[in-house]
């Protein structure tokens, strides 16, 4: 009996400590989903249906020393936060928008977005919103989105919009409709008057059209001003890493269309770190623009990564004035840290310029 | 004996490498002296003074033809919507026409009479919208330029004009406009801009921006429209007359345009003394777009700088219609269609 009852015992231990021993590679998996990883850069987004997505991979090693975006994963391998940093230091004038900082919680089926400026304190972007708050399907698919201001009151962002929702399709397109306070349908913005909008991506996730639809079929918007032809769709070309190589406006049939601004294609020259370097504008004649604008930018970057230069250029890359305000140079500084500093302004003959808005 | 061989071949095979590349490099050398030749024939242009001073003022003052406003158009059914808020329609047609039927709420006023309208009559800026209509949106277009590029920046001049409001008016304007007479008269081959000769002088005068603007515009409304619009007969009985402007889409004017015309970028023209000074000051200037509403707004500028600039009635509408609606999947022409009528009604 004691024999058996020692036994008995014996097997419980055991039992537990098969339990214990079977228990610790599943808490080593999930402990291995929270993770931090550093980007270069954030990947070009046309909605807000996209996650964030860095591109370019540092080591933390490497993140001291060069600007960089740190991803942060919670347990459960879900996004919790997204830093523009260097060394861990908030950085301002990030690809976030107005944000140095970006942070998410999830509760029943949310996920909510708050944003936080480069002193780490919470702010209000796109018009006025505090919150986004998005609506998360059982797979952590995005199905929608509403904007809330400080005090949890619905509102609308600066393009009158108050929420998204959004569906994937049987032809794997993703399909946006947007709406106001009142819950009518409205449209992007006053300058893309589009409804309905379809997003493709390719195989890697990477945006490759943003669709004009109405009624299921591509629609021109010939809205006064936005493309005298129509626009019916946003064209990327993207190379291997995701980085946005061409952005291109067309109507219907292919054609290239103007936008509002008075452009139709932009073509972004990348360097082996995904930075753009040189962007050049076309018009929809397929021609460089003209008359008041540049037809190509330079951007120079110092050892982190920074933007140091602006360079605007003709069409035949001699460094030109801009004609709307006279400054062919943009510069940059930058203290230690690297926050911005300054900003100096000079016309083709390294002569200061003061900016329209400064005067 | 056979190293000296082997030495002799290579030092003919680099001598040749060598003068092929000189040969190459004197090519280039030439071709680019030949652009710099070509540059230096065009002398530098003087502009007169009180051209930059009027050029400086109003792009001081907005640079409205550079502005994402420009033109400043407004569909027949924008206007309607607007029926009963905080806006003013002006109607340009005749007494005659405006007491037929026009727009509800709409005074009836002519072009010469729209400057003091605008300083003594009504408040401009306290208005959402001023709304400029005519028979066929093209006096309107004009007259909403200038408007505009007085500084009142709530103006637009209705598509179509009163065409495009009910079937009865479109009867009587655009749709008698419309025609295919001049396809057959189209050319393809591309006409460059000519040398830059400068552009006209002014000649009023004063010394400010702001008094050479005021002092054009006044002139301009003195003037009236009498000679703003010319018609298609007018320009296909002789096309080398005048200085025809194509202002519209590469592809639209590679597929066909007026005899002669040479096409000047939307966008990328107006307030550009390097483009402008190409418009030649002694022959009279005919502006052509599509429909003739873009036309409107350009003529508008080019006579406030002195040009002898006029509009084509009905632009590509008025002698290509049968060619734009058939090509209008292909190159996207803007006909004038029955889609472009609306039902509203008319006052007495």
């Amino acid at each position: 009996m004691k024999l058996s009852k020692l036994s008995l015992i014996i097997f419980a231990v055991a039992l537990m400590g098969i339990g214990i021993l079977s228990c610790k590679p599943k808490q080593a998996e999930t402990q291995n989903l929270a993770r931090v990883e550093y980007y270069r850069n954030l990947l070009f987004s046309e909605t807000s249906f996209d996650t964030e997505k860095g591109s370019r991979t540092l080591t933390p090693e490497e993140a001291m020393n060069i600007n960089s975006y740190k991803f942060t994963y919670d347990s459960l391998g879900r996004l919790k936060s997204v830093e523009y940093v260097r060394n861990d230091v908030l950085l301002g004038n990030s690809s976030l928008r107005e944000a140095s900082k970006i942070v998410y919680d999830y509760a029943d089926g949310k996920q909510v977005k708050r944003f936080y400026n480069k002193d780490n304190q919470q702010i209000k972007v796109n018009g006025g919103v505090y919150t986004y708050e998005y609506a998360l399907d059982g797979t952590g698919l995005r199905t929608g989105l509403k904007f809330y201001d400080s005090l949890g009151t619905a509102v609308e962002n600066r393009n009158l919009i108050h929420s998204y929702t959004w569906s994937k399709l049987p032809d794997g397109m993703i399909k946006e409709n947007r709406y106001n306070l009142a819950n009518k349908e409205t449209i992007m913005s006053e300058f893309c008057p589009f409804y309905e909008l379809r997003f493709s991506y390719n195989d890697k996730g990477y945006v490759t059209r943003m669709a004009n639809y109405q009624g299921d079929t591509l629609y021109n918007c010939t809205a006064e001003n936005c493309g005298d032809i129509g626009v019916s769709y946003f064209a990327f070309e993207t190379n291997e890493y995701g980085d946005v190589t061409s952005f291109s406006v067309h109507n219907t049939l292919g054609r290239l269309s103007n936008l509002y601004w008075g452009w139709a294609k932009r073509l972004s020259t990348v360097d082996e770190n995904g930075i753009v370097v040189e962007t050049a504008v076309y018009d929809q004649d397929d021609e460089f623009v003209g008359g008041k604008m540049v037809p190509i930018t330079k951007n120079v970057y110092d050892e982190h990564g920074a933007l140091v230069q602006v360079v605007n250029m003709d069409k035949d890359r001699n460094v030109m004035n801009n004609p709307d305000d006279g400054i062919a140079y943009t510069e940059y500084k930058y203290d230690e840290q690297g926050q911005r500093i300054e900003t100096l302004n000079f016309d083709k003959n390294k002569v200061a310029v003061t900016p329209k808005e400064d005067m | 004996m056979r190293s000296m061989k082997k030495l002799l071949v290579a030092y003919l095979v680099v001598l040749l490498l060598i003068t092929l590349f000189n040969t190459r490099c004197s090519g280039d050398k030439t071709a680019k002296t030949k652009t710099a030749d070509t540059t230096a024939v065009a002398k530098p242009v003087t502009i007169d003074n009180e051209t930059m001073l009027l050029l400086k003022d109003l792009a001081d003052n907005g640079d409205y033809v550079n502005s994402r406003e420009f033109p400043s158009l407004i569909k027949a059914s924008v206007v309607h919507e607007s029926l009963g808020n905080n806006i003013q329609v002006i109607d340009l047609r005749t007494p005659l026409l405006y007491s037929q039927g026009h727009i509800k709420g709409a005074v009836n006023k002519s072009f010469e009479d729209l400057p003091a309208y605008f300083e003594s009559s009504i408040k401009p800026f306290e208005l959402d919208k001023i709304i400029l209509v005519c028979e066929d949106g093209q006096l309107s277009s004009y007259a909403a330029s200038l408007l505009r590029l007085i500084g009142y920046g709530n103006v637009y001049a209705m598509r179509w004009g009163m065409s495009a409001w009910n079937k009865k008016l479109a009867e009587a304007g655009w749709l008698k406009g419309i025609s295919g007479k001049y396809e057959p008269n189209l050319e393809q081959a591309v006409h460059e801009k000519p040398v830059a000769v400068g552009m006209p002088e002014l000649k009023t005068g004063l010394s400010s921006g702001a008094d050479i603007s005021a002092a054009r515009f006044k002139s301009l409304f003195a003037e009236g429209t009498g000679n703003m619009l010319i018609t298609p007969d007018e320009v296909f009985a002789n096309p080398q007359q005048y200085y025809v402007i194509n202002y519209e889409r590469k592809d639209k004017y590679d597929d066909g345009h007026i005899p002669g015309a040479v096409r000047y970028k939307p966008n990328a023209t107006l307030g550009l003394t390097a483009e402008m000074s190409t418009i030649p000051t002694d022959k009279t200037v005919v502006v052509y777009c599509g429909t003739g509403h873009n036309s409107g707004f350009v003529t508008a500028y080019l006579r406030l700088f002195g040009y002898d600039a006029r509009t084509l009635k009905y632009g590509n509408n008025g002698f290509m219609h049968d060619k734009m609606v058939k090509q209008n999947v292909a190159l996207s022409w803007l006909p004038f269609s029955s889609t472009d009528i609306n039902d509203f009604p008319v006052v007495k």
